[in-house]
């Protein structure tokens, strides 16, 4: 039997004499999510999605070098492990059974329990270059080759199930893929119909998508699946900028003493997002308060409604991260511009950045209050 | 694994023998001491030996320590992804039945050097890979039924020809040192390069034997500096001002301080410093810095600037790039020289000079185009993206050993069983455990399949647009309609779109082909307008653009010009006006003879016209488009049935297999 069995396949750097050349690179040495300098919409969008997956993700766009990818690839270690079902390739929830793969589905069918285990949430990475066949799945050709059986080998979209599916440049990603992507983000599920295989599958997964818009333009319906979409400059404050070049020399000089080094900060932050978690259900949002964020993307004209629940879901898990029952006024003023910011593009030449109509009509709809105010100045206190 | 450098063996040019070209020389160094400066761009005009000189890299890094030769991966320009990023072995694969994996070049390049002669041509999917692949210090392989990710550390090193296009701006941020060639210099030092050189290919061993000595003084300095590099601190106040000129000067995003740090550090390790003092900044800020300038401190007032002066179009940035700014005020703020002084020491000194070239674009006119033989030509059949396969073989399409693996799999076990029996029916003298044939994968004709590609690159249009008097703004407003229809759909036809304009004497590029919607309107709106007006030196422009672009694989080209047709301003001065008809005439036939279908798009009022727009239609063998009013969506329909789609097909597909 060949030494891969399907489902153990994540991606295995081949690490024979480079343990220090992989620092910066594999997933143990990732750089702490809360030495990130700077940077807060991103950092709050992103951690907005851990709280409610169901926001649909996050797209980052700005200059290259600002630490997109770093933040992304950080977040795995803030994570809080998920169970799910023992063996399963998909990682099911035996708490959710309408969303179980077919195995899961049919061995409950059959009376039997489904054992779970505790396990780290997924952040698959999809690089550039990869193949529809890596992306969907398809025909395993070994256990097709030595046992002459039609299996399925799982894709990267199961592997991301229920976790984030990260893209790096996005808008350089071919347009197959974003139709794959696209059906999949829509439904939930994979299907998969080629080289005499069938199957469908539970893909459910947070879409973190960056990328640089001078490289190219990406595919309005893409654009739309995000739930936010938030804009990243190069910082122009010289003491951050400073103090990032500093942390980073560090990090580069002794990664795992400087990971110690931010580890009680990185468990602070990862309480906090397990509390906010576990809030997250319980907190509230207004129907009047309700009513006049649609008044918003009415008065903006966004079109259908992805708008307005991402507001209503920004604000709420925005709410539970900072320790609230009630979403109010201020955490929408909050969310408002990178929930609508991407849905307000009509005119082609406009530039994306319509932060200021969405301020403008943000100011007029909720009258600013003084502590309101205040408190979008200093966003977030990470 | 059946690219394995070989070159290993053989003979290399010993970096020491090198004569000048000291910037680029000390970058190379910097970079064998420090690696995750990660790179070395070297831009020059051809014939300055910069690939020379970027190949006797080898001879500084080989035997630096324990692990004897370390790999120096020469990638050609017609790199196909799967030779990059690496893919099913075949025959390991047919041979095991078990699924082998070949490792691309990016990962046979781990702790090593990668070389791109000519990186500005490399397409840029390529080029992607690459960055990414800097970036992460690994290749992530999700292709052809593999998951895999193989570690992919090197150093990067590329040159480039500055003529002939730009560097990938990916790539180009991920690569710490950017060096720019002074022309004249490099040319001086050329000819005794060239000597050199051809002494040593009369006698490569002869020739590297006779610089045994400097080589080894030269390589004993690096494993020096390179023990040193770990006991330089970095400190606050270096960096700040690091930082502050990477502000001035508009760099984006934070790698480059990074670089500039570790550069400064680098720099001072060479120097057998143990610390950093304000020449290593200065050669920071040179050789990584002041390339990503994407603005200059005005001379004026180089400490306040406002945030609105940021925002200043690129065009001013430009003007303003070409002067030095000579004054300063002085800054009691820092302690040791600040960071002005460093930006201005830098600027000043002599060797990059040409980093200040901001709009490269638009500056280099009378450009020459000749290949310089190193181009391979490409195969179009296996071009462009592995998108899908195929039962059939069109032209020399490849085999596609996955899916042929996944057709041929579910009969092996049959295929295998009626084999076997055949076998033991012949002959029963291979006993032993398990014969070789067994192992083996059974295929047959039927399951072939045949990798289908997509070439990424849609059509380019290339507006070159009369910016002359009066009525210059309704034909940006023409302009800026096609071209807003057009971008708008870039994503689905993955069109670019590039914009010349023309006015008094001169043409400009104001938009290198792109497809960002961003840019286009950053610079759409900032077009100048008013004097005379130079149609044949905007078409020329066009024409360079267009061949860039083939360069580059782009399918198709389509000149588009906006104008009322009054060319008045020739090429070259003094000559009557039936030599301008002449120009215009040569240029059309020269638009004929490179295939790039062009358009005339006549603005000019009904009242006055008196048919220039059509002649000069005619001259250039061009279609003509009457278009007194804006109306963006026309010329975007006609432009649509010139580039061969009709409304919501997929006319450029082009499937290439």
């Amino acid at each position: 039997m060949p030494n891969t069995p399907a489902k153990s396949r994540k991606p295995k750097p081949d690490d024979r004499a480079h343990q220090k050349q992989q620092a910066s690179s594999s997933p143990s040495f990732a750089y702490p999510f809360a030495a990130i300098v700077g940077q807060d919409e991103m950092k709050l969008a992103l951690l907005l999605n851990v709280i409610d997956p169901t926001i649909g993700g996050v797209i980052i766009m700005g200059h290259r070098g600002t630490g997109k990818s770093t933040a992304v690839r950080a977040l795995a270690k803030l994570l809080p492990p998920i169970r799910k079902v023992k063996r399963c390739m998909y990682g099911c929830d035996s708490k959710r059974t309408a969303e179980l793969c077919d195995d899961c589905a049919a061995k409950l069918d059959g009376g039997a329990r489904l054992t779970t285990e505790r396990a780290p949430v997924p952040v698959v990475d999809l690089p550039l270059g990869a193949t529809e066949d890596r992306v969907c799945g398809t025909l395993d050709i070994e256990r097709a080759l030595v046992d002459g059986t039609k299996s399925f080998e799982p894709g990267l979209l199961a592997r991301a199930n229920r976790g984030f599916l990260y893209i790096d440049e996005v808008n350089l990603l071919d347009d197959h893929l974003v139709d794959v992507l696209l059906d999949s983000a829509a439904s939930g599920r994979n299907v998969v119909e080629r080289e005499g295989i069938s199957i469908s599958h539970p893909a459910r997964f947070v879409l973190v998508g960056s990328g640089n818009p001078e490289e190219g333009e990406l595919r309005p319906q893409l654009l739309d699946r995000f739930g936010l979409f938030t804009q990243i400059e190069t910082i122009t404050d010289l003491d951050q900028r400073v103090e990032i070049v500093q942390r980073r020399e560090q990090f580069e000089r002794d990664a795992a003493s400087f990971i110690a080094r931010w580890e009680p900060e990185q468990e602070a932050l990862r309480q906090r997002v397990t509390r906010a978690k576990r809030l997250h259900a319980r907190v509230a949002i207004d129907r009047g308060l309700l009513i006049r964020v649609a008044e918003l993307c009415v008065k903006l004209r966004v079109d259908g409604h992805r708008g307005e629940l991402s507001i209503a879901r920004g604000a709420r898990a925005l709410a539970a991260l900072e320790g609230r029952l009630k979403a109010t006024v201020d955490e929408v003023k909050r969310v408002a511009a990178m929930s609508l910011r991407h849905r307000l593009r009509k005119d082609p030449l406009d530039r994306i950045d319509s932060g200021v109509r969405i301020d403008q009509a943000v100011d007029e709809l909720f009258p600013s209050t003084s502590r309101a105010r205040e408190s979008r100045r200093n966003q977030v206190n990470l | 694994m059946k690219h394995h450098s070989k070159n290993i063996q053989r003979a290399r040019f010993p970096f020491a023998a090198i004569v000048g070209l000291e910037a680029a020389k000390r970058a190379l160094l910097l970079l064998a001491i420090d690696p995750e400066l990660r790179g070395v761009l070297i831009s020059g005009s051809s014939g300055s030996a910069k690939s020379l000189l970027a190949r006797s890299f080898q001879s500084l890094t080989d035997d630096l320590d324990r692990a004897a030769s370390r790999p120096f991966v020469e990638l050609p320009l017609n790199v196909t992804e799967e030779q990059l990023l690496g893919g099913l072995d075949l025959e390991a694969t047919l041979a095991s039945g078990k699924r082998c994996v070949s490792r691309g070049a990016l990962a046979r390049a781990d702790g090593g050097a990668l070389y791109v002669d000519e990186v500005n041509l490399l397409d840029t999917g390529a080029a992607d890979h690459m960055a990414a692949a800097l970036e992460d210090g690994c290749v992530r392989l999700e292709r052809e039924g593999i998951s895999k990710a193989f570690p992919s550390h090197f150093v990067f090193i590329g040159t480039s020809d500055p003529s002939e296009g730009e560097v990938s701006s990916n790539l180009r941020d991920r690569v710490g040192l950017l060096i720019e060639m002074d022309t004249e210099e490099s040319a001086s030092d050329g000819a005794h390069i060239i000597e050199r050189a051809l002494e040593f290919d009369k006698g490569p061993d002869a020739f590297v034997a006779a610089w045994l000595i400097e080589t080894a003084a030269i390589k004993s300095q690096i494993k020096e500096s390179r023990e040193r590099l770990c006991r330089i601190a970095i400190g606050r106040e270096d960096i700040t001002r690091i930082a502050q000129v990477a502000m001035s000067l508009g760099v984006e995003g934070n790698r480059a301080d990074i670089f500039a740090m570790r550069a400064a550090r680098a720099s001072a390790a060479l120097a057998g410093r143990d610390s950093i003092e304000d020449e290593d900044l200065v050669l920071a800020i040179k050789l990584v810095l002041l390339p990503r300038a994407t603005e200059f401190p005005p001379s004026a007032e180089p400490q306040s600037r406002t945030q609105d002066s940021q925002q200043a179009d690129s065009l001013e940035d430009a003007e303003r790039g070409e002067r030095e700014p000579n004054e300063t005020s002085a800054s009691g703020e820092n302690p040791g020289v600040p960071a002005e002084d460093l930006l201005i020491e830098a600027i000043g000194s002599p060797a990059p000079d040409e980093a200040l070239t901001l709009e490269a674009g638009a500056k280099r006119t009378g450009r020459k185009l000749v290949g310089s033989g190193k181009r391979a030509q490409t195969d179009e059949s296996s071009r462009g993206r592995y998108t899908g396969v195929l039962r059939v073989r069109r032209g020399a399409a490849r085999i596609a050993v996955d899916a042929t693996l996944r057709a041929a799999a579910p009969y092996q076990v049959a295929r295998q069983a009626k084999h076997q029996s055949k076998l033991s029916a012949v002959a029963t003298t291979q006993t032993d455990g398990v014969p070789m044939r067994e192992r083996r994968i059974n295929i047959q004709p039927g399951d072939l399949r045949f990798k289908r590609f997509k070439q990424r690159s849609g059509a380019l249009f290339i507006f070159a647009v009369d910016a002359s008097g009066s009525m210059a703004v309704n034909r940006m407003a023409q302009a800026k309609g096609a071209i807003t229809r057009l971008l708008g759909e870039a994503y689905l036809h993955r069109d670019k779109v590039a914009l010349i304009s023309f006015r008094g004497s001169k043409a400009d590029v104001l938009l290198a082909p792109t497809r960002s919607v961003e840019l286009a309107k950053r610079l759409v709106d900032a077009m100048p307008s008013g004097g005379g007006t130079p149609v044949s030196a905007g078409l020329l422009k066009a024409l360079d653009l267009a061949r860039l672009a083939r360069l580059q694989k782009v399918s198709k080209t389509l000149v588009v010009l906006f104008t009322d047709g009054r060319a008045n301003v020739r090429l070259r001065n003094g000559a009557r006006s039936s030599k301008l008809h002449e120009e215009l005439s040569d240029i059309g036939r020269l638009l004929k003879s490179e295939g790039i279908k062009s358009l005339v798009v006549d603005t000019r009022s009904k009242f006055v016209s008196g048919g220039e727009g059509s002649g000069l239609a005619q001259t250039l063998g061009a279609r003509y488009l009457y278009l007194p009013n804006p109306d963006g969506q026309r010329v975007y329909d006609v432009l649509g049935m010139m580039a061969g789609r009709d409304c919501g097909s997929d006319g450029d597909e082009s499937a290439m297999l």
